[in-house]
């Protein structure tokens, strides 16, 4: 009995080290060889009761025609290919169930409803702050919203489909940096 | 019982000896009794306390780094993610080499730290890399890396902590809230059977014991919750099929308090039994079985088996109850105008099969039994169309019968009538 109870507990070790080690690796590798990539987003404060505050990336090209998703279901995981475009900004080309073979590409959800346009549901909605931080972030954010010559972007490190948001930054100033600063 | 009255009969004894009621041997096992069984009695309130204290202090430590986190690097903040869970690793191997000499609150309390800071780990490794997903897949992933924590240590706090985050999550993922047909499948049931295992004895599987009272509710109430939250999605006849399960499983306890799975039965099967005995004059079919669900079958298999059981113990009003379940099914081949008669007839039965023993002297629920007679008829009244005034006097009569019943029974028992 005592031996299938450390049976037990070592099962149970291996299984709480390895779901988070897991994504520590995953994602430390995408932040260490990925590809670093801008998309243009707002970034308004909402709040989770289980992981405190964040700012909600809304990816401005998240939204896709509904007939460029014709073949593709909703609440089916898809590839969506990361174009770069003139201004260094990302935007998001053709959306496929399977990974393209090459180039960046970054794996997402379709939604539960489809509606025109589709809202992609992607990997990084979420940039997480502190609770004095983050209404900080989403006041200062707001208040230079109103001059569309700057826009504000979040800086993504891409790698194999997986995705891990480095900063959100308006006019090429840090959004954190600027918090830290008191939003000058 | 609970400690009162063990406080109680410790206060009583001395006089009875005094009166020669019970010999001093006979007052000394009582006290002992009594004793271990206040003992066991406040080992409850400190497992309680014991697992409100360890989450005022994980949520302390926690409240304390979070003030300094953004001024931590990445790896320190990793690290301290990490920490309170090897913390609770450790904790459970001690408790493991411990093994029986473990005392039963500190089991709980380091079963119940393990599976929160193992939570906790993974919500500040999705906070450090700002990883997307909604709190639904969070919660299933804290409640399966609970399983193991609650099999290995035994907790029933943290089963029944995971038996309701379980069902919070079928509820958000296939219920009201967002469900689809297609999402019909065994993992929610078998996912709100995993507990279980955990009070396996092995090969010597007739020491099985049923598991404690407080899990029990819970798990009445959860099964039932997910059954609910699903009818619309499947059908009404596995939330028919589980009731009768409920109803007929032996369950231990003398009072319908202490028997859960009993009472959720006999209230789903009695309320169903009222609204088809009410159903006089619709001649739609009541029961439109456009899927039938996978589990229903199953179920309806173990109350069959159940009901065996239940015979060879000579459980009358639950077998008569029991085959509500089966009254919409029937309803595709009878007219509602029929129905009626036969859940009217079952209500009846079930309540008469419950009086009896009370006037044998056996073991019994008259009262109750009565209670159900009285409403079926006063409902039958006031469903009818019959006048107003014939209706007050039906009420007038059923009323005086039951409380007449209630002073024959206890003049039979020789107690003094309750108000």
């Amino acid at each position: 009995m005592k031996t299938l109870s450390w049976l037990l507990f070592g099962v149970m070790v291996l299984a709480q080290w390895a779901a988070p080690l897991h994504q520590v690796i995953k994602h430390e590798q995408v932040l260490a060889e990925g590809v670093l990539v801008r998309f243009k987003c707002q970034a308004p404060d909402p709040y989770d009761p289980l992981r405190g505050r964040y700012l909600n990336v809304a990816v401005e090209t998240a939204r896709v025609p509904l007939s460029a998703v014709k073949d593709l279901q909703a609440g089916q995981e898809v590839y969506a290919e990361v174009e770069i475009g003139a201004d260094g900004m990302a935007s998001f080309g053709r959306i496929t169930a399977v990974p393209p073979s090459g180039g960046l590409f970054l794996a997402c959800r379709m939604p539960r409803y489809l509606y025109d346009p589709v809202p992609l549901e992607l990997p990084i909605a979420r940039y997480y702050l502190n609770e004095t931080a983050a209404p900080a972030a989403d006041r200062w954010l707001a208040s230079l919203r109103r001059d569309p010559s700057k826009p504000t972007w979040v800086e993504v490190r891409l790698l194999n489909g997986l995705a891990v948001i480095v900063d959100i930054k308006h006019d090429g100033v840090s959004v954190t940096e600027a918090v830290r600063q008191g939003g000058k | 019982m609970a400690s009162s009255h063990h406080e109680w009969l410790l206060t009583q004894l001395p006089e009875w000896e005094r009166e020669g009621l019970l010999t001093a041997d006979a007052a000394a096992v009582l006290r002992r009794r009594a004793q271990a069984a206040g003992a066991h009695g406040g080992q409850l309130g400190l497992i309680i306390f014991g697992g409100i204290g360890t989450v005022l202090v994980a949520g302390g430590i926690i409240a304390l780094l979070a003030h300094n986190w953004d001024s931590f690097p990445r790896s320190v903040r990793l690290i301290l993610g990490f920490t309170p869970m090897v913390t609770g690793q450790v904790l459970a191997a001690w408790v493991v080499r411990g093994g029986s000499a473990i005392a039963a609150w500190i089991r709980e309390a380091v079963a119940l730290f393990l599976a929160l800071s193992t939570g906790a780990c993974l919500a500040v490794v999705s906070q450090i890399y700002s990883m997307g997903g909604e709190w639904e897949d969070f919660l299933l992933a804290c409640c399966l890396l609970a399983v193991p924590v609650l099999w290995l240590l035994r907790s029933n706090t943290l089963a029944m902590f995971y038996l309701l985050g379980i069902s919070v999550w079928v509820q958000r993922t296939s219920g009201w809230w967002g469900g689809h047909p297609q999402d019909e499948n065994w993992k929610w049931y078998s996912l709100l059977l995993l507990p279980l295992l955990g009070w396996w004895p092995g090969p010597q599987w007739r020491a099985l014991q049923a598991p404690p009272l407080g899990f029990r509710w819970v798990a009445a109430l959860c099964l039932m919750m997910v059954m609910v939250a699903r009818a619309d999605l499947v059908e009404v006849g596995s939330l028919l099929a589980l009731a009768a399960v409920y109803l007929l499983l032996p369950e231990p306890g003398r009072s319908l308090a202490r028997q859960p799975f009993i009472l959720l039965g006999s209230l789903v099967l009695t309320g169903c039994g009222f609204v088809l005995s009410l159903c006089t004059a619709s001649g739609d079919k009541i029961w439109h079985p456009h899927k039938l669900s996978l589990v229903c079958w199953p179920l309806a298999a173990l109350a069959a088996a159940l009901a065996v059981l239940a015979i060879r113990r000579h459980r009358w009003p639950v077998l008569v109850l029991a085959p509500v379940a089966l009254l919409p099914a029937l309803s595709l081949l009878l007219h509602a105008g029929s129905l009626w008669i036969i859940a009217t007839l079952q209500l009846v039965l079930a309540g008469v099969l419950m009086i009896l023993p009370g006037f044998r002297g056996e073991e019994g629920s008259p009262r109750l039994g009565a209670l159900l007679v009285c409403a079926v008829v006063a409902a039958q009244f006031a469903n009818s169309d019959l006048p107003l005034t014939a209706k007050g006097l039906g009420f007038i009569l059923v009323g005086g019968g039951f409380i007449a019943f209630n002073i024959l029974l206890a003049r039979r028992h020789r107690l003094p009538v309750q108000p």
